[in-house]
């Protein structure tokens, strides 16, 4: 008995007695092996420690919900609890925040851009003069440090941020104002003016959350239109979370991606493996500006693979600094490692145990977008055996932890991108969980989130209070997981 | 009345019988949940999610439906799900910066065993932390946890010993940064 076939049984009897003779092996195997011997004492010791986690008392106030739920046979909207305290927390922090987030971090110090059009703007003064050290806020006394920590980080982060950052305003010149400057990145004659724009949420001491508006002045510039994804009207609303690891410890601020109009980024186009599949029919609304075009350096892709039924999962983030669309291809393929083999276009099957690869088209409004592929019947080897997804020359690499089951070595392996359009009459929702049931569709629960973009047939924003039983709707999304039916919408088409 | 019974009547619409379902279930599940999302509050709205949509879907399941199992599996797809819908929203560092650390040895320093145990617990794939929960703090069977990710016992068990494998793994690196701290 070698020591891998060794501890897996010492993790099998952690479940049900091992048959007599394995049991014998292990016991043998474990007498001559210190470090067998020592893997089975610690997860032995791990387990129990996870069996000895307390248990947390249950909720009256859950209780008290389920049964009214109950009570009313299930119409009854859900309410109260968590809903209840955000809207609370909410206006806790609006009151803090409110006047705070007016905070105008003039951008002192910035590099001068004096050819850019309309700077007429006298030079801005130096950092030191004009920096908001400390932001304008009022606080009260006994507000909890959270918020005085976390605004001081706002300012600073924000005042480097707008001037200099990756997402930089020197992003959203046009192109013939960052020509004028002679300089490929300019840095523009910029100030932040963040404003508060929605309910922030209080998560708890060490986590809070806020959605602002990060407006930038370009000093009389305006932003390019092929950037209005994330600029809308020269306002660029984003979440901002602050959040500390540790009681006392500092705290760091993390800005969400943009959030965009519906319409803000063209339906993706059918490729070979999703036009067999049936879609609803494209969003309708405004045509969207288009985004510009992804440059390989702003495009960061990460793997993760998940089995289910016989089959993997595998999604491919593809994050971007930048708004942008990926008008090249995310390739997820199948490759021996040793040999690094990758069969380029668009290919939905190979042979039973050759490369395999699928492409999709997306586009990065929120700066990330998710490709999602199905790999089924793999009845090759696993030796050298990679999950690569390329994206515009980026490449990342995932070996995973479990293969698709070999389903029918006659026939070919495959990759099929997940379904992301669907359509359906809502039944109900439910404005404290934000889902809507969809039950004449495949799908059955929408969940939806802050970035979910809810808008009519012409573009015209609504809330998701506005939707109603009987609304028919079109969304596009991601399945919330591959258990479990429902998705989480990106966005929502109403169309009444 | 047994469980079965109870099962019987609640998939009948009795809501006597669901609630007395509910007393059985509502504290392991807001247990189970609150160690999948380190949440009190946030384990609380799961749970909640997890009985509403139990309630509603009762009537549809079969008679022999083995409702602990069935439970818990909501409650797994519903915790994978806000996991997961989190994970999608991608937050992205403000400004590059500089990381943090010595956050964690600081937060390593003062944790004490069951603290190591939540944290390398959050620091393992959500599905390995369901699975290793479902077995070991809901002391779930191997079958039964089977039955709640819908998959065979040999394959509870092989995605058991990676996940007992991945949490050793983040409960020495945890261990490790508390070490290094001191």
């Amino acid at each position: 008995m070698n020591c891998q076939h060794a501890r897996r049984l010492v993790s099998d009897r952690l479940d049900q007695p091992l048959p007599p003779e394995p049991a014998r092996a292990l016991a043998e195997h474990l007498a001559s092996c210190p470090e067998c011997a020592r893997f089975a004492r610690t997860i032995e010791a791990r387990m129990r420690g996870i069996a000895a986690l307390p248990d947390v008392p249950a909720s009256p106030a859950v209780r008290r919900a389920v049964a009214a739920y109950v009570a009313s046979d299930g119409d009854r909207p859900r309410g109260g609890l968590r809903h209840g305290l955000s809207v609370a927390a909410a206006v806790l922090t609006v009151a803090l925040i409110a006047g705070a987030m007016t905070l105008a971090l003039r951008g002192g110090g910035l590099p001068t851009v004096g050819t850019a059009p309309g700077a007429a703007r006298p030079a801005s003064p130096s950092p030191t003069a004009t920096r908001a050290a400390t932001p304008a806020v009022p606080l009260n006394p006994g507000d909890p440090p959270i918020y005085r920590d976390a605004l001081d980080t706002l300012a600073a982060y924000l005042d480097t941020w707008v001037r200099e950052g990756p997402g930089s305003a020197a992003r959203y010149l046009a192109p013939d104002q960052r020509a004028s400057t002679g300089d490929a990145q300019p840095r523009p004659r910029a100030a932040a003016i963040v404003s508060y724009k929605d309910v922030g949420q209080y998560v708890s001491d060490d986590r809070f959350e806020l959605l602002v508006n990060i407006s930038v002045d370009l000093g009389g510039a305006q932003p390019a239109p092929t950037d209005g994804g994330a600029w809308v009207d020269g306002v660029n609303p984003r979440y901002v979370v602050f959040e500390r690891s540790a009681p006392g410890g500092p705290f760091r601020l993390m800005l969400s991606p943009a959030k965009v109009a519906l319409g803000g980024a063209p339906a993706p186009k059918p490729t070979p493996a999703a036009s067999a599949t049936p879609t609803a029919p494209a969003a309708p609304g405004p045509t969207p500006a288009p985004l510009p075009s992804c440059a390989t350096d702003d495009l960061t892709p990460t793997l993760t693979a998940e089995g289910a039924t016989g089959s993997l999962v595998v999604n491919v983030f593809v994050t971007s600094r930048v708004d942008c669309r990926l008008s090249g291809m995310v390739t997820v393929g199948v490759a021996d490692t040793g040999v690094a083999t990758e069969v380029p276009g668009a290919v939905s099957a190979q042979t039973a145990t050759g490369p395999v690869v699928t492409t999709a088209q997306v586009d990065l409004p929120y700066r990330g977008a998710v490709v999602s592929v199905v790999w089924s019947n793999w009845c090759g080897s696993r030796e050298g055996l990679a999950i690569r997804a390329t994206v515009l020359g980026q490449i990342a690499a995932l070996t995973p932890d479990a293969l698709p089951r070999c389903d029918d070595a006659g026939s070919p392996s495959t990759l099929r991108l997940l379904e992301t359009t669907w359509q359906g009459v809502i039944q109900s929702t439910s404005p404290s969980a934000r889902t809507i049931a969809l039950p004449d569709a495949p799908i059955g629960t929408v969940a939806v989130d802050d970035s979910t973009t809810i808008a009519d047939a012409a573009g015209n924003p609504l809330d998701f209070a506005a939707l109603r039983p009987g609304d028919r709707i079109i969304v596009r999304g991601l399945p919330a997981s591959d258990a479990s039916p429902g998705i989480l919408a990106h966005a929502i088409v109403v169309l009444r | 009345m047994d469980e079965r019974a109870l099962v019987g009547c609640a998939q009948g619409g009795d809501g006597v019988a669901f609630a007395s379902l509910f007393d059985r279930y509502h504290g392991p599940i807001t247990s189970y949940l609150y160690r999948m999302v380190g949440d009190r509050d946030l384990a609380d709205d799961l749970a909640q999610e997890t009985f509403v949509k139990a309630y509603g879907a009762l009537g549809r399941t079969s008679p022999d439906l083995n409702f602990r199992a069935w439970i818990y599996r909501i409650a797994t797809n519903t915790a994978l799900s806000h996991l997961r819908r989190r994970r999608l929203l991608q937050w992205v560092p403000f400004s590059p910066g500089v990381p943090e650390p010595s956050a964690d040895f600081r937060l390593a320093e003062r944790l004490g065993e069951r603290e190591l145990i939540d944290l390398a617990l959050r620091r393992i794939r959500p599905a390995y932390a369901s699975i290793l929960l479902l077995r070991h703090h809901q002391g779930l069977t191997l079958k039964e946890t089977a039955n709640v990710l819908g998959v065979s016992p040999n394959t509870a068990k092989v995605r058991l010993f990676r996940a007992r494998k991945a949490f050793m793994q983040a409960y020495e690196s945890v261990a490790e940064g508390r070490k290094d701290a001191r």
